[in-house]
């Protein structure tokens, strides 16, 4: 054999062990997760009843009533091993805005890290060229690289400012009154009193209508006009959140969750099988796909559900569970962030991959006391 | 000392009986749920499946990705597979096209987005890291010159075998074989 061609067979690729390692977990999760070909014929038909039954049941559903039978649910895994000490490179574009007890961060794609400063409840404007925040008494706009643009002062303190797609108005609570000022810091104003404490939700377009949760159930109001498009009653939202075109409305309650037409009419209901809550929810950025972080017994998951058509499907879950606090999905729509404060970690999950990274609390903590877990305040843009 | 090896999660070292089954015997017991079997079609195809993929790519985090979602395709469509196939090259074939896809979407995006800049600025944009002289000739070569190259000598096949493979004519092989081997010879004797 010529001196080149041996040299060619021992070539080695880099990481090969840590590689395989991570592969493996995958391919264990995912042999797990299949169902033996060879069995009995009675098992066999009894399989494919159950199979056929749980495919009546998602597809069958009518709106209102919808009720899916939850697959798969084998991941319960303690904790991810192998998780990178640090963070390197985000698997994806975009930048990501962290809130520790520390301060503001932006975390930029290629894993460098810059503190705004002490501010909390931090929220990107739809293009991710300015930052909102609050600092105390204020409501603070930013450029991502900390000069500060304008600043509103509120008393009771100023929580949870919301920029509207079209980056022209921003809500934001005060005590429980919701409030309302233009994207230049102009014109604050009172827009609605007694308030429940559920994040309001801007609907895509350039109409300025917002979906908040007061008296019982949710309005969505053209902000301009003050004019009502609908009011949904005997709900309880935990979380409210338009799909991308601006049509459907996500109602997350507790046990259940809503999409809602621009007319206030229920689409679409889903309730969570016996022992599950709902944490949080998140439409992908192309709007086909609903992530639900659900709980039960201090377990959490996330299942990934179709929003076409009248009935539920769900796509394939992410192969982890743990107990998480957030998700995010990254701007392109391949990648979602799962936090979990109990590990210290967090994990970018995309269909193929889970790449888990541990000393989050560390990472944004200034100080060299013990360190907060850091909360997520969004995945930002291109 | 404490080797990385020994941190990691990786499967088991099957049982004796079970490293001498053939490959038709252990795609079988996987259909059948053998987790056994599959550890061992694991072990066997895991390791040149990435290494054919990163040096197609010659990008880590792609390779793996490449790599990893061909052996899940696997996996998920074990139920279907023929057992009369051997199941190594099933998945290699899947490999190999998926990175020369990949290595030729990124030559795109790149003369898109970077005109200006050099053509070797798409190779192995990810890891410039240390490289031999070997590894710098090989990842100068076209995908579909490295593919084959990657299919001859890290994977061993024949380029009869090759021929089939890449489904390309036997020729055709032969011709990139031999060019490939001799851009090499001068790249690395320079």
């Amino acid at each position: 054999m010529k001196p080149l061609e041996r040299r060619l067979r021992s070539l080695q690729a880099p990481d090969e062990a840590a590689v395989a390692s991570r592969a493996w977990e995958l391919a264990s999760v995912e042999f797990e997760r299949r169902e033996p070909r060879a069995r009995s014929h009675r098992g066999r038909t009894l399989a494919i009843a159950l199979a056929a039954l749980c495919v009546a049941a998602i597809v069958i559903s009518p709106a209102g009533a919808g009720v899916v039978r939850w697959v798969g649910d084998r991941f319960d895994r303690p904790g991810l091993k192998h998780a990178k000490p640090f963070l390197g490179s985000l698997p994806a574009q975009g930048r990501l805005l962290v809130t520790s007890s520390d301060g503001l961060w932006v975390v930029q794609h290629d894993g460098s890290k810059r503190q705004l400063g002490r501010y909390a409840d931090a929220a990107w404007s739809p293009h991710g060229l300015f930052i909102v925040a609050t600092r105390g008494h204020e409501l603070v706009a930013m450029e991502p690289g900390g000069r500060v643009h304008w600043t509103v002062t509120a008393s009771p303190r100023p929580r949870a400012p919301v920029w509207s797609p079209d980056g022209f108005r921003i809500a934001y609570f005060s005590g429980p009154d919701l409030r309302l000022v233009i994207g230049n810091g102009t014109g604050d104003h009172l827009f609605a009193a007694r308030v429940a404490p559920v994040a309001p939700a801007w609907r895509p377009g350039i109409d300025h209508v917002l979906a908040f949760v007061a008296r019982g159930g949710v309005t969505a109001a053209n902000v301009d006009l003050g004019t009502t498009l609908f009011r949904a009653g005997g709900v309880r939202p935990l979380q409210l959140a338009w799909s991308p075109d601006g049509r459907l409305l996500l109602v997350v309650e507790r046990e259940r969750l809503r999409l809602v037409d621009s007319r206030g009419r229920t689409r679409k209901a889903l309730d969570l099988p016996a022992g599950f809550v709902a944490r949080r929810a998140a439409f992908s950025p192309d709007g086909e796909t609903i992530a639900l972080l659900r709980e039960r017994s201090g377990l959490s998951d996330v299942r990934l559900l179709s929003v076409r058509g009248h009935s539920w499907h769900e796509r394939a879950g992410a192969p982890v569970s743990g107990a998480f606090s957030s998700l995010e999905w990254s701007p392109d729509g391949r990648w979602l962030l799962l936090a979990w404060p109990a590990a210290d970690q967090w994990l970018f999950v995309s269909p193929a991959r889970v790449l888990p990274v541990s000393g989050i609390a560390r990472a944004f903590a200034g100080g060299a006391g013990p360190a907060a877990f850091p909360s997520l305040g969004g995945w930002c843009c291109y | 000392m404490t080797s990385e090896a020994s941190e990691l999660s990786l499967p088991r070292m099957p049982s004796r009986r079970v490293r001498a089954r053939s490959e038709r015997a252990l795609v079988l017991g996987a259909q059948a749920g053998s987790r056994e079997d599959m550890e061992e079609l694991f072990r066997r195809h895991w390791t040149p499946a990435y290494r054919a993929a990163y040096f197609v790519v010659y990008d880590r985090s792609a390779a793996e990705d490449i790599a990893q979602e061909a052996f899940l395709s696997a996996l998920r469509a074990l139920d279907r597979f023929d057992r009369r196939r051997p199941f190594g090259p099933w998945l290699h074939r899947i490999v190999i096209n998926r990175a020369i896809d990949w290595s030729r979407a990124r030559a795109l995006r790149r003369e898109v987005e970077a005109s200006a800049e050099s053509p070797a600025a798409d190779r192995a944009e990810g890891d410039l890291g240390m490289r031999d002289e070997l590894d710098t000739a090989l990842a100068s070569l076209s995908p579909e010159r490295r593919a084959v190259v990657v299919l001859r000598y890290v994977l061993g096949y024949t380029p009869g075998e090759i021929a089939d493979l890449l489904e390309l004519p036997r020729g055709t092989v032969n011709s990139r074989l031999r060019r490939a081997l001799d851009d090499l010879s001068g790249e690395v004797s320079r």
